[in-house]
């Protein structure tokens, strides 16, 4: 992952695809990457860091797309 | 939580809230995709071979109208050539035809020129014009007879279509279609 100010860039070198994190994406994505290094990462564990962090409920469409297409894209393993 | 640690999960609650909507994540549209869309001039030519766009599966050295291949377009005189028994119609690369020594007739079957000599003062045949194929090897030569091919056999790789010799030669432009003069 690449930094492009607050943004930031995702080069998936097995599909060759490129992805485009805004600010608010990459603060999520940041805060993954964080819980990642303590170990795997559970549901529950990025649900409350979520919730505590960011003040984002991990239960609403919008996020759980958003972590749909982290999966998707290989920056979330739950 | 340290000073710093609540100092960043501030900014970064800032952020979130600064955002328009809801988190996304954008994919750009796959480079390799884009590539397989655009074909080289090369691929472009095939295309035209394989398919007959062109008329043809290869490209004759001069043809009654244009095709998909890059041409010269040439206008049409009727000629009266020494020794063949009669008046026929031949091209020029000349700029200057009432002077020009150096006149073709065409076999718009086989697509070949053959240099011949004439009598008298060729005629123009207004609104008659073969269109010869465009060298790309050999182009920009000063006289458009360097770089045409009036061949006897079918050419087997001319450069096809105007973007593609356009990009190729980049300061020329042919008007959005084939011919290039």
């Amino acid at each position: 992952m690449r930094r492009l100010g607050d943004a930031a860039v995702v080069f998936d070198a097995v599909t060759w695809q490129t992805h485009l994190l805004p600010p608010a994406a990459a603060v999520v994505a940041d805060l993954i990457d964080e819980l990642a290094q303590d170990g795997p990462l559970s549901s529950e564990r990025l649900s409350r860091a979520l919730r505590e962090e960011l003040d984002l409920d991990s239960d609403t469409p919008e996020i759980r797309e958003l972590l749909r297409m982290f999966s998707e894209i290989g920056m979330l393993d739950t | 939580m340290s000073s710093s640690q609540s100092d960043r999960a501030r900014q970064r609650r800032r952020i979130i809230q600064a955002a328009v909507g809801a988190p996304v994540v954008f994919t750009l549209p796959s480079g390799a995709a884009l590539a397989a869309a655009s074909l080289t001039c090369d691929d472009k030519s095939n295309l035209i071979r394989n398919t007959g766009i062109g008329g043809t599966d290869t490209a004759l050295g001069v043809e009654a109208a244009p095709d998909g291949w890059v041409r010269y377009r040439l206008q049409v005189y009727e000629i009266n050539p020494s020794g063949s028994g009669g008046k026929t119609n031949g091209i020029t690369f000349d700029a200057n035809p009432s002077s020009s020594s150096i006149w073709y007739t065409v076999n718009l079957s086989t697509g070949a020129a053959t240099q011949v000599t004439v009598n008298g003062s060729p005629s123009l045949i207004s609104g008659l014009y073969y269109y010869a194929l465009v060298d790309y090897s050999a182009y920009p030569s000063s006289t458009a007879s360097a770089y045409v091919y009036p061949a006897h056999a079918p050419v087997g790789s001319p450069i096809a279509g105007g973007s593609c010799w356009t990009s190729l030669l980049p300061t020329s432009s042919i008007g959005g279609n084939n011919v290039i003069n």
